[in-house]
């Protein structure tokens, strides 16, 4: 392939890959069955231990059943599938209640570079909800398809990993908040899962919701934190 | 060395940035590395030979046939009808789709076929060829409801059929699926089809998507199927498929946020007009163009027809000869009529199709262009699917 082809190939929009649908197929039970096992296991949160990943595993299984037994399949009717950010999420936070089973330690504390993923996240979210609703002169949604659109984002990821310096992401979630997302990326590239475009993989509605709604939380605490007087505080 | 290295990212930006740069070029790459590369242009191709009626002057309409499509067994509704032209060689010169059941949105609802024989001159009684159970098994997630199905036959003669698919939430939860035929060699008492997937077109859960008119063929033998965004606004989309039936990209049509059912029509191989359905209540048929093969689009006034906010229909058959099926009266959907066109913007009333009492409804036209026939139908009060065939007269000299 000449440079003039790679370009072009680099910033076509109408040469997407999507996932077949036996890909598909596997893949929207498994990310549901991830998603709800965590609920499960946070339901659960007081339960010793066996039996909340006893109900951790009883309900990733019952979404795996075949048909309308499942939750997945009504799950799937109303939102389709989840991003694969949020899977990866979920799978990490899985892991991290392991670790915190056996008695390790699991940082809890929110970095401000988390922070600033999250912000990113949010506006992300607004970008493409008022593209669906076609306020922009251009399709964003449809840019997702692009070679073009996985370079900006891991470069946007990139970018802000190097300036932002290892300070503090060296032992914190904050390194987790910015490879997560290049973790992300790779996973897409290599199984294109969810749908083929990339904002379906990084952001669902869903996760937005929850990003906002956790955003505004710590800002609300922060400027409420920065408001009582430090004698009255606990 | 490790730890020289590590201290190395630690503290400085530019060695953080240079493997920075690696990292997106190797995604990147791979990326690309997983594209077909880029699909060339699109260039519109008639329906049929331009030879067979680029000499003759547009003339009457001349009727060739009437009546109604027979329905399955016990079912009262029928609506939004889509034609498929066949083949010369093939035993059947039309396919019609529909769907039907106890009522639009019913859960009994399922796609039924019919098929034209050339010998007979007769339409099959009909049959279900997809159903929402059905399509939940290879999809691993429920539908529904179903609707609106739109044909089109590629060059391998593979019948593919696209399906609004509804989740929670009625049509504003409406999703578009693709089939493709299972055996191409199967008679049509077998035609059965496989899901090929769920056209990934929305952020919002993918939802709000709906199929309405026919593909646009292409030369390179993949068609731009028009489709419209539906959740309180709406605005129209044309999706681009290869020879394959792979997507391969979507525009949108319009900026207006009131216009829908896209219908597309070919001036020529890279000038295509979108005429659309108008929920607004300006009442008149919408237009828009686009002179690079569909990469851009463009809004035009608005044509001089009424409009009821219903849906149009329509075929370019070859240069200067253009077909409109649409409402004809600003009043209702009780008038049903075929315009002529010569350029696009200017339409002239053809042929009167139907033409019943207020509180009639003849609705959702599909028009086909096949053997120098033009073929419409249209639903006729919901309950059933009314057909009329025309050939073209020579125009007097």
């Amino acid at each position: 392939m000449d440079l003039s082809a790679l370009l072009q190939s680099l910033v076509s929009m109408d040469n997407p890959v999507l996932p077949s649908l036996s890909v598909t197929r596997i893949a929207l039970p498994l990310a549901w069955a991830v998603l709800l096992g965590c609920a499960a296991l946070g339901l659960a949160g007081r339960w010793s231990r066996p039996y909340r990943w006893g109900l951790c595993a009883g309900v990733m299984g019952w979404t795996l059943l075949a048909g309308a037994l499942s939750p997945a399949h009504w799950l799937g009717l109303a939102f389709q599938s989840p991003s694969a950010m949020i899977v990866f999420m979920g799978l990490g936070w899985l892991a991290g209640q392991g670790c915190r089973t056996r008695g390790a330690a699991v940082p809890v504390r929110v970095e401000p570079v988390v922070n600033r993923v999250i912000l990113a996240g949010v506006l992300l979210g607004w970008v493409l909800l008022l593209d669906t609703l076609a306020w922009w002169p251009v399709s964003v949604y449809a840019w997702g398809f692009s070679a073009s659109a996985v370079g900006v984002v891991a470069g946007l990821v990139v970018l802000f990993w190097a300036v932002s310096g290892s300070a503090g992401l060296s032992s914190s979630p904050g390194q987790p908040a910015v490879l997560l997302p290049l973790c992300v990326l790779l996973f897409f590239v290599l199984t294109r899962l969810p749908t083929g475009n990339v904002w379906d993989a990084l952001l669902d509605p869903w996760l937005w919701v929850a990003l906002q709604g956790h955003w505004l939380f710590s800002a609300v605490r922060r400027r409420w934190a920065g408001r009582v007087p430090p004698a009255t505080r606990a | 060395m490790p730890d020289s290295f590590a201290d190395l990212i630690r503290r400085s930006v530019g060695a953080r940035l240079l493997v920075g740069l690696l990292v997106c070029v190797m995604l990147v790459g791979l990326d690309i590395g997983y594209r077909q590369g880029v699909t060339p242009v699109a260039r519109a191709g008639w329906p049929g030979s331009e030879k067979e009626s680029a000499g003759r002057a547009i003339g009457a309409l001349v009727p060739a046939g009437r009546g109604h499509i027979p329905m399955p067994l016990d079912t009262p509704a029928a609506h939004a009808s889509n034609l498929l032209a066949m083949p010369v060689t093939h035993s059947a010169a039309m396919m019609a789709f529909w769907f039907a059941g106890a009522r639009e949105s019913a859960p009994d609802v399922q796609i039924a076929a019919s098929r034209f024989d050339r010998t007979t001159q007769q339409w099959s009684q009909a049959r279900w060829v997809v159903n929402r159970h059905a399509l939940a098994e290879p999809l691993g997630f429920g539908v529904r409801r179903l609707g609106n199905p739109v044909a089109w036959l590629d060059p391998q003669g593979r019948i593919h059929l696209f399906v609004v698919a509804t989740g929670w939430g009625g049509w504003a939860a409406a999703r578009v699926v693709h089939l493709r035929q299972h055996d191409q060699d199967a008679d049509f008492a077998n035609l059965s089809f496989d899901v090929v997937r769920v056209l990934p077109l929305s952020w919002l859960w993918n939802t709000s998507f709906l199929v309405r008119t026919a593909p646009l063929p292409l030369q390179d033998g993949g068609m731009v199927l028009p489709v419209h965004f539906e959740l309180g606004i709406k605005y129209p989309v044309a999706l681009r498929f290869d020879a394959g039936g792979e997507f391969k990209g979507m525009v949108r049509i319009s900026s207006r946020k009131h216009l829908l059912q896209p219908t597309l029509l070919m001036a020529s191989e890279s000038h295509w007009l979108a005429l659309m359905r108008d929920h607004s209540p300006v009442g008149k048929v919408a237009a828009a163009h686009t002179t690079d093969g569909g990469q851009h689009w463009s809004d035009l006034p608005d044509l001089a027809l009424d409009n009821p906010d219903s849906s149009v229909a329509g075929v370019a058959v070859a240069p200067g000869k253009m077909f409109l099926a649409h409402n004809s009266s600003p009043h209702g959907r009780h008038v049903l009529a075929l315009s002529a066109s010569v350029d696009g913007p200017k339409w002239a009333l053809a042929q009167g199709l139907e033409k019943g009492v207020a509180g009639a409804e003849y609705s959702y036209p599909a028009l086909a262009w096949s053997e120098d026939r033009l073929w419409v139908t249209y639903t006729d009060h919901r309950q059933r699917i009314a057909w009329q065939r025309f050939s073209l007269a020579a125009a007097a000299r």
